[in-house]
């Protein structure tokens, strides 16, 4: 029987305790600064008291200067230095225009320097790593460059005005997979299958037709890109069409009904299929009921796209993550070799700012507290950050984070 | 800081830590402000090292009387749960829902019947132990409990039958 003391040992548990060592350290400086402060304090008092009983109080015109206010522009991104780690990239506006800044975990902001494409709020071409590491944008020359923000490294990418923008890391911060320009107009559409892998560590890069490589690609519904997701080792994993229709029904007239699907894993430098994974509540399906005259009303199927998977850093799993029955969300997770599922259940109340509104997910990182998420709200906006243990089976941390409209979260 | 000051520290803080932080978390309810606070005690403990007799004790009294004073206008950064959002029964992972719902519904008690609670069904402190630590009286300590129950009942009824039941000496004067 659980009770209130049980209550608050399973409350309790769910901590992780900071290393002790950097603990003490921490608690060491903190002290060894209280008593500079106190020493430094008490010397200067001494000295003024010195002061005025010796010289008694002077009054010097003009001895002041206005303090400067604290900086609210950004500066321009530097090439020689490093400026930490990314948090998000928002669009600064303006003057009738819109600069892409990026900000640092120290607060600073740094503005990227174009060109780029500010669509109104909606920035393309502009990317963060799951871990803010590196930042993906277009140089003054139109060329893709990917920089590493706490260094001074950087990969300029071969064909470049052919690049768009990143679209998706892998959790380990290995590898970037960048999209083709997207050009509206006729006779200008380009294939959104013709993607580049580059690796971050060698700045290789590796171009390739997915569906010419690996065949039948599910796409979402309208969308342009399949859910496409990158593998610590490189490999890309997506969703092939092909879906079976799920066997449970709807009991309203409009619902969304998840049913199974096929994952494919192939390797774009060897163009190689390494194997299919069958997933299982991978697939949203839509389904209305449509009424035809005067016959019966009849039930409409329409699959509007399979999940994300998300492979974690340990490069032996992966996630996926969807809604489930519009409260909260299931995250299962896969074996990638075996095939083997286990899924858990984070329901709605759980995740602050998320009530009522449906909820997406993305796998933003993999830290050493835990698989973060984001949770995405009705305009694509992350309001919620959940961690969940390594194992997936405690809800660590639930955090409502609260962004302009039009920024861009990391991963 | 010279090292001989802080003979035994840093083996004191290895030893209690993990304890120092859950009880850290079960007072500000979050897992960053539980480091924060903990470490604030620490500094505390370290400054004041050679005098202390029990190290752990007046580690813990400094946590609970910082969370009551210096935490008291932070929020949770978890929502208030409505009606509508309640996790229901059919959550494969109840206890999580369980405890969640139960952080949540702490977070919505003041700091002071907090740290009652936590005192007298964590630490399973007495109510004179309780009321010493907290420096007021054991009425005071009965009343704050007796509130902080049906406080938690109010907001999250799911646990009611989990909640010590209110006995006639609980009753506030």
């Amino acid at each position: 029987m659980t009770d209130i003391r049980e209550l608050l040992q399973e409350a309790a548990d769910s901590t992780r305790p900071p290393g002790a060592h950097d603990m003490t350290r921490a608690v060491t400086r903190r002290v060894s600064r209280v008593r500079r402060t106190r020493f430094g304090t008490a010397a200067v008092a001494v000295v003024v008291a010195l002061g005025l009983a010796v010289g008694g109080m002077a009054y010097v015109r003009g001895g002041y200067t206005t303090p400067a206010p604290p900086a609210t522009a950004a500066s321009a991104l530097p090439t020689d230095r490093a400026v930490g780690v990314g948090t998000r990239i928002e669009p600064r506006c303006g003057g009738g225009r819109c600069v892409p800044e990026v900000t640092t975990t120290d607060g600073h902001r740094y503005a990227l320097p174009g060109p780029w494409s500010v669509d109104g709020l909606n920035m393309t071409g502009v990317g963060l790593s799951p871990g803010g590491r590196w930042l993906f944008y277009h140089d003054a020359n139109g060329a893709a460059v990917v920089r590493d923000l706490s260094g001074t490294a950087y990969h300029r990418v071969a064909a470049a005005k052919d690049l768009g923008g990143p679209v998706v890391w892998s959790a380990n911060e290995g590898w970037v997979l960048i999209e083709p320009v997207r050009r509206e107009g006729p006779g200008t559409s380009a294939d959104p299958d013709h993607l580049t892998r580059l690796d971050l560590d060698t700045g290789r890069a590796v171009s390739f037709s997915l569906t010419g490589l690996f065949g039948a690609v599910a796409r979402p519904r309208d969308g342009w890109q399949p859910q496409l997701s990158l593998l610590p080792n490189g490999q890309v994993a997506f969703p092939i069409s092909g879906h079976a229709k799920p066997t449970r029904s709807p009991v309203s007239a409009t619902q969304f009904v998840r049913g199974d699907g096929t994952y494919r894993i192939g390797d774009p430098a060897t163009g190689h299929v390494v194997r299919d994974l069958p997933v299982h509540d991978s697939v949203t399906w839509m389904v209305t009921t449509v009424s035809q005259g005067s016959g019966p009303a009849q039930k409409k199927w329409e699959p509007s796209g399979p999940a994300r998977l998300c492979a974690l850093p340990d490069g032996s799993r992966a996630v996926i993550s969807s809604p489930t029955k519009g409260r909260g969300v299931i995250v299962g997770f896969i074996d990638l070799t075996t095939g083997d599922e286990r899924s858990v259940d984070v329901t709605t109340a759980l995740l602050s700012g998320t009530q009522h509104r449906p909820v997406d997910w993305a796998l933003a990182r993999y830290s050493t507290s835990g698989i973060t998420f984001w949770a995405i709200g009705t305009h694509g906006q992350p309001v919620s950050r959940v961690t969940l243990s390594p194992d997936g089976r405690r809800v660590l941390a639930v955090h409502p984070v609260s962004v302009p409209p039009g920024t861009r979260m990391p991963g | 800081m010279r090292v001989r000051e802080l003979n035994g520290f840093a083996e004191f803080v290895a030893s209690r830590l993990p304890a120092l932080i859950r009880l850290g978390y079960l007072l500000t309810g979050d897992h960053g402000h539980a480091e924060d606070l903990v470490q604030t005690a620490l500094v505390k403990t370290a400054t004041h090292w050679r005098r202390v007799n029990d190290p752990s004790a007046y580690t813990r009294r400094v946590m609970v009387h910082e969370s009551v004073s210096q935490w008291r206008r932070r929020r949770f950064h978890e929502q208030p749960l409505d009606g509508t959002d309640r996790p229901t029964g059919e959550d494969t992972a109840e206890s999580v829902v369980r405890r969640e719902l139960f952080v949540a519904a702490l977070g919505r008690l003041t700091p002071r019947q907090r740290a009652v609670i936590v005192l007298r069904f964590y630490e399973d402190l007495s109510e004179a132990a309780t009321a010493a630590l907290l420096g007021c009286a054991v009425g005071t300590v009965k009343s704050r409990t007796h509130h902080a129950l049906n406080r938690l009942r109010e907001v999250a009824p799911e646990l009611t039958d989990l909640l010590p039941a209110l006995h006639a000496t609980e009753v506030p004067r």
